[in-house]
């Protein structure tokens, strides 16, 4: 069992999906706001990670963060750290991959929001920010939790697009899903087996503790005053 | 006081403007899509306005020409939607004190509460409360921050009768409290009606009226106005005024139906309407008396009860009434009356129509329309006619029709009577075998004889021979009104008919009534097709010329049979004398 290749997984998947969910809700208000034709091309431009194959996605990541790359370069001086074959690049690559699975749910929940609940808001004197805080987020928390876990859980998972931008370092881009290919090439199936049940049994827990936190009844929800 | 002025083309098309005052109830009333709903969201802010003004008292929320529009936050706006639109992740305390303003304190939650009785449910989140009870918080939540507008969008549509009949009697227990505004949005007139002091009303985006529900209800603007607030009995007719000679007591009246087939009604004369107007009329039921029987009073019409259906206190009772033509009249009357009144199916009474509270409105079109054919209809024209008596019934014993008399007075008095209303030149009278007896019969001055020397060659050259005549006399006519001399029915309102319909005809040189897809009389003729048909020599027949130029002649669908019915036989005369009541005396 390779509980580094485990925990370094556990870490990019909850990195991953506490950076995304802000930024899913900070692009649902900002597109609500755009005109519709930027709307629409940000929501095909937000959607094709979805499917777009991970080796793709991996190449371009490649070619654009690589040390030859300007901004790869340029990041290099600043802080001597590469975007690829590097921890910061497999986070970087995840971020970009799981935008959908983030942002989508989230928007589903905002948009499910009725109009009257909004104008309410506007005639009880709430400026738009209020309105975000106090009436549109704690009622769109169900899409919101189920964007963190999807992140989560998708991440965990994640194959191509990391040996693609991260390749094989342990403890830095050796993520579980790397680790369970590295053991099935030399044969070590006992290993693969006991690694790819540890992910089976984190998704499943995963899965199901979001199952029960949505299917409570609305009248716990979350308060806010 | 609210002061708005809304404008908008997109995403909605308002042009309306209505006032408010102080304490004052406001209903804003009509069908789905007329815009009321969007009228009541722009004077909360939460839609746009390309033009207008929104002042409230001293506060100007919403100004086109300085550019000024208010945020909806920053409008002091209290608001009751529809479906309450309670925060469904908030409790009764939550929801209300979330409309709090910074510097108010949260003591007013708690008395807010204690008036609308929701103390004890301050706890309970919107699922778990009544409709009834979520609309008193969704009031309490609008009051919360002293609003100096309050405005109701369909606020009692979504609760059963019951809870409905006590949030009425709480707003208006609320209105003896506070004295702001208020506007209200309903589809629903009783609702609008039972609640609010002045009703606006309307549709496609504009007001069409303002007054009071009583004022509304007994003198509707106009005949879509009238549909809108719910009126059944909407009666068509023609507007006179009497002459100055008249001893008329009420100055006006108004024919009901069309010519002979007419009631004669008298009616108060407001001064708003010209003379011979189409309109729509109505009368409020406080205006109709019933009686047993016929005391020679004003406008009394016989009538039999054909329906009575009991709803609780209020009975509707459906009337046939006695006239030349089906109509019908509804009334609402207190179950207790109709018992009292012993009033029974097909029992006969009497109704009698107060002048006073007949309402006549012009019949509602488009502003532009309306003005363009009001124009045409005032335009003075130069009118001609010729009238047919060369002929003879030759299936009612070889008579001149003409001369038959019908209640003493000759046919063709009666046709000269008419026409004389509106010729400003002589009538020429076409005579053919009974040129002596026609000649010796007329009472009309100012007319011109002459005869066809062979009527037997048929209509169409007598005709010819009497627009030879009338285009001797002048050639600047306009039009020209081909009269037969055989139609009983024909009077002044259909000829007055005919010729409005001349004016207002977008194209053409004939006008053809035709009721029920058969051709009628009298045809009408401009002065030009006049010219043309006497220059293409004596061959040429109005028929053939009509026939020759399809395009030039205007159909007017009518569904008046005045212009089709002639007497022919004896059984149109049998026919004739038992419709009217009139007795028909043949010469000879």
């Amino acid at each position: 069992m390779d509980w580094q290749a485990l925990r370094l997984s556990v870490e990019l998947a909850l990195l991953t999906a506490l950076f995304l969910i802000p930024l899913g809700i900070f692009i649902t208000y900002w597109l609500q706001h755009q005109s519709r034709l930027v709307n629409q091309s940000f929501q095909v431009l937000f959607t094709l990670p979805l499917v777009l194959p991970p080796t793709v996605l991996g190449y371009y990541l490649l070619v654009g963060l690589g040390r030859g790359s300007w901004l790869g370069n340029y990041f290099y001086q600043l802080t001597h750290i590469s975007l690829v074959f590097s921890f910061t690049g497999i986070w970087l690559a995840s971020l970009l991959f799981n935008i959908p699975f983030a942002w989508l749910p989230i928007l589903r929940a905002f948009e499910s929001i009725p109009q009257d609940l909004k104008d309410a808001s506007k005639t009880c004197g709430l400026s738009t920010w209020q309105t975000l805080l106090k009436i549109e987020l704690p009622l769109a928390w169900k899409g919101i939790l189920t964007g963190l876990i999807m992140t989560f859980t998708h991440t965990l998972g994640e194959f191509g697009v990391v040996l693609m931008v991260g390749g094989n370092i342990p403890n830095e881009t050796r993520t579980i899903s790397i680790a369970i290919y590295d053991q099935m090439q030399t044969l070590q199936m006992d290993q693969a087996g006991a690694m790819a049940l540890m992910l089976l049994l984190v998704s499943f827990l995963t899965i199901l503790l979001t199952q029960f936190f949505l299917h409570r009844p609305n009248h716990i929800q979350r308060q806010v005053t | 006081m609210l002061k708005a002025v809304l404008r908008s083309q997109d995403p909605v098309f308002l042009d309306m403007s209505f006032e408010c005052q102080r304490g004052e109830l406001l209903a804003l009333v009509g069908p789905s899509g007329s815009g009321k709903t969007s009228a009541l969201r722009s004077l909360a802010g939460l839609m746009s306005l390309q033009d207008g003004l929104i002042q409230v008292g001293s506060q100007v929320w919403f100004d086109a020409t300085h550019q000024v529009s208010l945020p909806a936050a920053q409008r002091s706006v209290g608001m009751v939607f529809q479906n309450y639109a309670l925060f469904p992740h908030l409790n009764t305390y939550e929801n209300i004190f979330l409309a709090l303003a910074k510097h108010q304190s949260p003591e007013l939650v708690e008395s807010l509460m204690r008036d609308m009785g929701l103390l004890d449910l301050q706890r309970r989140f919107p699922h778990e409360l009544s409709g009834g009870q979520r609309q008193r918080v969704a009031l309490a939540r609008a009051f919360a921050r002293n609003p100096n507008l309050l405005l109701l969008d369909e606020a009692f549509s979504a609760v059963d009768h019951p809870t409905r009949k006590i949030l009425y009697e709480e707003l208006i227990k609320l209105r003896q409290r506070i004295d702001i505004p208020i506007v209200m949005v309903t589809h629903d007139l009783k609702e609008a009606r039972l609640l609010c002091d002045r009703m606006c009303i309307l549709d496609h985006g504009k007001t069409l009226q303002q007054a009071s529900p009583p004022h509304i209800f007994s003198s509707p603007r106009n005949a879509r106005v009238a549909e809108l607030v719910g009126l059944t009995d909407i009666y068509s007719g023609t507007f006179f005024k009497s002459d100055s000679t008249s001893s008329d007591a009420y100055k006006a009246h108004l024919q009901w139906g069309q010519g002979v087939n007419s009631m004669k009604l008298q009616i108060e004369d407001k001064g708003r309407l010209p003379d011979n107007t189409e309109v729509k009329w109505v009368i409020s039921g406080e205006f109709v008396e019933l009686s047993r029987d016929d005391h020679g009073r004003t406008n009394c019409i016989g009538a039999k009860v054909v329906q009575i259906m009991q709803l609780g206190d209020i009975s509707s009772i459906t009337f046939s009434l006695d006239l030349p033509f089906p109509e019908m009249m509804h009334l609402e009357l207190s179950t207790r009356m109709v018992k009292d009144f012993q009033l029974l199916k097909n029992d006969h009474l009497f109704v009698g129509l107060d002048p006073a509270g007949i309402h006549i409105m012009p019949v509602y079109s488009d502003p532009s329309i309306k003005m363009i054919q009001k124009l045409k209809r005032e335009k003075k024209i130069q009118i001609g006619a010729i009238l047919l008596a060369a002929g003879q019934g030759s299936r009612l014993g070889s008579i001149p029709k003409s001369l038959m008399k019908i209640d003493g007075k000759t046919l063709l008095n009666r046709h000269l009577e008419a026409i004389s209303r509106f010729v400003t030149t002589p009538v020429v009278i076409v005579t053919g075998y009974y040129e002596q007896q026609i000649r010796a019969s007329i009472h009309v001055p100012n007319v011109h004889l002459v005869t066809n020397s062979d009527p037997a060659r048929g209509q169409s050259s007598s005709v010819r021979v009497g627009l030879e005549s009338l285009y001797q006399q002048t050639k600047d006519l306009d039009v020209v009104i081909m009269v037969l001399g055989d139609q009983p029915y024909i009077d002044e309102s259909d000829l007055r008919q005919l010729i409005e319909q001349f004016k207002v005809m977008p194209s053409g040189d004939f006008l053809l009534p035709m009721v029920n897809g058969q051709r009628g009389n009298p045809v009408l003729m401009s002065g030009k097709a006049l010219q043309e048909i006497i220059d293409q020599g004596n061959q040429m027949t109005v028929r053939g010329f009509m026939d020759l130029h399809p395009h030039r002649v205007t159909q007017w669908v009518s569904s008046n049979h005045h212009f089709t019915f002639d007497i022919d036989s004896v059984e149109d005369m049998m026919d004739f004398q038992s419709k009217t009541g009139m007795h028909i005396e043949l010469p000879y």
